[in-house]
């Protein structure tokens, strides 16, 4: 009767002393992890991989508390419960603060050579949280982009919305939306200049280049363009891409009108301002005329939205690539977002490595603490049988 | 409390005061030497160079160490005092030999190299003076060279390149003894600007390959030349950039070396008219390579080019339903306002949907305006757009090449480089607008004037010459000076507790009656 009570006893001690152990490093991992899962739930089953590890490196533990416990249970020797004892208390350190300080030192070159040094370990290491949702939005923006220029049907908008990377369609279309960025932008162009403008070295010279050197030719050919931009580009043509669509954003740049035409014309000029650049102007209609002549193969071969301001002598002329329209971020986002799987895997480690490097001591403690009371348990025995 | 508790209870007092004073001595000094040099590593010091001071000190610590095992070992019988006077004398010496050489070797070259800078007329502030501010003067110089490298957005030391030659033809160190370099030219044997300032990443033709930034030392020779030269012109009373041009004309000559050249199959095959067969290929650097892809003009917009687009553009006007109405808008305001138009305008806007290249060139030149003192006609305008769309074939050498007055020649490379390679690579050095210019950024930079620069360089140089020679000692000497006297002392006294440690651990042992311990 007594030792069934004392039994009892040692079996929920050993319980709790378990419980402190790696579930509360899960624990608060799970815990760390809910935002990243809110973001990224559809990019299921990547975005449980920092909890796949965590399983695993439990599991490793596990059997060791195992295959301890029965040595110590079978303890012959005065000094095998405390060998024991160590060695859980090693493999628990191996296994947490030892695995992260391998990951930290083998992953950081791996990831930046996977992304081209555009997301560095440091940047996740402690703004994971952030970065989910940096990656979660590139998603969510891409099927609003997509919906609205009619890519994606608008009206299975909340299938698209609910089920996100899960859907086929939106993968699809991430895939070959990048794939042509990929084969038909990127590497059509000398690799050279591309470094050099993704270097932030896009000077003039470098951007005539891209725009006018001759290019090779597209190999993906991915066609079916039905955007809302401004320009009118064949639906049956593989998109073609011009620097800018890669650079992504506005290329603003004021020139000095005032003084360019004689004196004798200046009250011209101000008359025809108003009628050119004013509400409703006719400068609008006359650059669909050079967008137009843009995008064919005499000039740039791809379209590119020009906007002209003119206010207080000055012309401020924008170029803008109609990315957005045909529902593309920029090459880099691109990239990721055709990657995202893969980043979410990596994002989701983030919290559990965290966990454990913060609370691997625990995991040490409670070994000791079975130590402890293994000692308690069988240590008699070994008295008893002493040697 | 039982007498051997409190035996034991003033053995641990000991025994943590021990290890205090320990730690206060030589741990405590290399601890602060270590954060003095962590102050001055950066450009003008590197890390490595910084701690040179440093590794003399903690080396010291080590012999010290090895001299208190050797003496424990030798001298167990001696007392305390003659071991910790051993160790004492040892931690002396590590700590103050290197003191001394800095007061003495170091102090004396430092003046020594003073004296001869100040003799070719520049001055620098006196060992006195730095031994207590060289970390803000290492940073100083940091920030300056810093702020030069910003400014022209250069590249490290020795520049870099970012995938060679946009023709894929090789590029090539001039260190190398077996580079592809051309073989010159009849009398110009071949030539390579600036082999000599520095490590850069050429063209077989002796130019900067074309991706190639410049680091500091690049950007330093030119500079450097382009202004030495235009002095020296200057000095005989003389224009150097009218000086070039003179020169480059006379290449123009019937019969010159320059035209010679370029009957030659080096020049034609990124030049020539003749050589498009898409099949030819030519070996370079043990590599071949297509003909089409050598030539010049793919990497350049050509006028048959900026003909095709303007005429698109023009097509895609005429069409424009807005045209009409601003050709209207336009004839109703001349009328109204009674201006006179220019043949060439009212022809165009008459017959604005038939416009072409030509029909606007002519009108152009019809307008009669001028910018930056030339006329605006097709000339000029082609001539804007070959400021930014040029190329120069890296595997054929340029027409300055062919210079015959070798500091001219020089001057010529120089003002390329800095002007139309600089746009290329974003590190313009000369002219209005320096550094990185690009559309969104067309104002550059402002330069720096000659003689700023020429100070700057100079300062750098001198600079350069004694911060990372003798600032690593000067960073340990202060903490020597404050610290130093403290180490011995500390060891001494150390000894004495662990002598009075070890008297109470006697006692104890005597009072278990145990065996006597020595420790």
């Amino acid at each position: 009767m007594n030792n069934k009570i004392e039994n009892t006893k040692f079996m929920l001690l050993k319980a709790v002393i378990i419980l402190c152990g790696f579930p509360a490093i899960a624990g608060y991992a799970v815990y760390k992890s809910l935002p990243i899962f809110e973001y990224n739930y559809s990019y299921f089953p990547y975005v449980l991989a920092g909890l796949g590890v965590l399983a695993a490196l439990a599991a490793l533990y596990y059997i060791a508390v195992i295959i301890t416990g029965s040595l110590s249970k079978r303890a012959k020797g005065k000094n095998t419960i405390t060998v024991c004892t160590v060695a859980l208390v090693a493999v628990g350190m191996l296994l947490t603060t030892g695995t992260w300080f391998a990951i930290d030192k083998y992953v950081p070159p791996i990831l930046s050579g996977a992304t081209q040094s555009t997301i560095t370990y440091e940047q996740l290491k402690d703004d994971y949280t952030d970065k989910a949702r940096v990656h979660a939005e590139l998603l969510t923006g891409f099927i609003e982009m997509n919906i609205k220029n009619g890519r994606l049907s608008p009206e299975k908008a909340d299938i698209y919305r609910r089920e996100g990377y899960g859907n086929d369609e939106v993968k699809e279309l991430i895939s070959n939306s990048y794939n042509s960025m990929q084969y038909d932008g990127y590497e059509s162009f000398n690799g050279m200049l591309v470094d050099m403008a993704n270097g932030g070295r896009l000077t003039i010279p470098v951007l005539l280049h891209l725009l006018f050197d001759e290019r090779n030719a597209p190999s993906y050919g991915f066609s079916g363009y039905e955007g809302e931009g401004r320009g009118e580009e064949n639906k049956d043509a593989p998109i073609s891409w011009s620097v800018l669509d890669l650079q992504g954003g506005v290329m603003t740049f004021s020139l000095d009108a005032g003084g360019l035409l004689p004196t004798d014309y200046t009250e011209l000029l101000e008359w025809l301002m108003p009628a050119l650049f004013g509400e409703g102007g006719m400068m609008e209609e006359l650059l669909t005329a050079v967008e137009s002549a843009i995008a064919s193969d005499e000039l740039v071969g791809a379209p590119i939205y020009v906007s002209i301001d003119y206010a207080a002598n000055t012309l401020s002329i924008s170029i803008e690539s109609p990315n957005s329209g045909r529902g593309v971020y920029d090459y880099m986002s691109m990239a990721w977002l055709a990657n995202n799987q893969l980043l979410v895997a990596v994002i989701s480690i983030f919290p559990v490595r965290n966990a454990c490097l913060m609370l691997g001591g625990l995991l040490a403690l409670s070994g000791i603490a079975l130590g402890i009371i293994r000692q308690k348990k069988y240590g008699a025995n070994v008295q008893k049988g002493g040697k | 409390m039982s007498n051997i508790d409190s035996v034991k209870t003033g053995a641990a007092l000991l025994r943590t005061l021990k290890v205090l004073t320990y730690l206060a001595g030589f741990p405590l000094l290399l601890f602060a030497a270590y954060q003095s040099v962590g102050k001055i590593g950066g450009y003008a010091v590197t890390a490595g160079a910084a701690a040179t001071g440093f590794k003399v000190l903690a080396a010291g610590f080590a012999a010290v160490a090895a001299v208190q095992i050797i003496v424990g070992l030798t001298l167990k019988k001696r007392g305390f005092l003659t071991r910790a006077f051993i160790v004492a004398v040892a931690a002396f010496g590590a700590v103050f030999a290197p003191l001394i050489y800095t007061e003495t070797v170091v102090r004396a070259d430092f003046d020594a190299l003073r004296a001869q800078y100040a003799e070719e007329g520049y001055d620098f502030a006196p060992y006195e003076k730095q031994v207590s501010d060289y970390a803000e003067r290492a940073a100083g110089r940091d920030a300056a060279f810093n702020g030069f490298m910003s400014r022209y957005n250069l590249s490290g030391l020795d520049g870099s390149t970012r995938g060679g030659n946009l023709d894929a033809t090789p590029t090539v160190a001039p260190s190398d003894k077996n580079a592809p370099f051309l073989k010159g030219f009849e009398d110009f044997s071949h030539y390579i600007f600036g082999a000599e300032a520095g490590s850069a990443v050429y063209s077989i033709n002796g130019l900067y390959a074309d991706s190639y930034v410049f680091g500091y030392n690049q950007a330093k020779y030119i500079l450097e030349t382009y202004y030495a030269t235009r002095d020296a012109y200057a000095e005989k009373g003389l224009d150097a950039d009218i000086e070039l041009q003179a020169a480059l004309d006379a290449l123009d000559a019937d019969g010159s070396v320059w035209k010679r050249y370029q009957q030659t199959v080096e020049y034609l095959r990124a030049y020539g008219d003749g050589y498009v067969d898409p099949d030819a290929t030519v070996t370079i650097g043990g590599k071949e390579y297509n003909l089409k892809k050598l030539r010049a003009d793919n990497y350049y917009l050509t006028v048959d080019e900026v003909k095709d687009m303007v005429d698109k553009l023009f097509a895609e006007l005429g069409q424009n339903r807005a045209m009409a109405d601003l050709v209207a808008l336009i004839n109703g305001a001349v009328g109204i306002l009674g201006i006179d138009l220019p043949e060439g305008v009212t022809d165009i806007l008459n017959d604005y949907n038939n416009l072409d290249y030509d029909a606007l060139m002519s009108a152009i030149a019809g307008l009669n305006i001028e910018i930056g003192g030339k006329p605006l006609n097709e000339e000029t305008l082609l001539g804007y757009i070959s400021e930014y769309s040029f190329y120069q074939s890296p595997s054929s050498y340029p027409k300055m090449f062919f210079i015959d007055d070798a500091a001219l020649r020089d001057y010529a490379y120089a003002k390329y480089l800095a002007t139309k390679h600089g746009a290329v690579v974003g590190s313009v050095l000369l002219g209005q607008s320096v550094g990185l210019v690009s559309l969104d950024n067309l104002s550059g930079a402002a330069p720096m004037s000659a003689a700023q620069l020429e100070r700057l360089f100079k300062k750098i140089e001198i600079e350069n010459s004694y911060m990372p020679k003798y600032y690593p000692w000067l960073a340990i000497r202060g903490d020597v000076l404050k610290l130093g006297g403290i180490v011995p002392v500390a060891i001494f006294i150390a000894y004495a507790l662990a002598y009075a440690e070890n008297k109470k651990l006697d006692k104890l042992i005597a009072g278990r009656g145990g065996a006597k311990k020595s420790i």
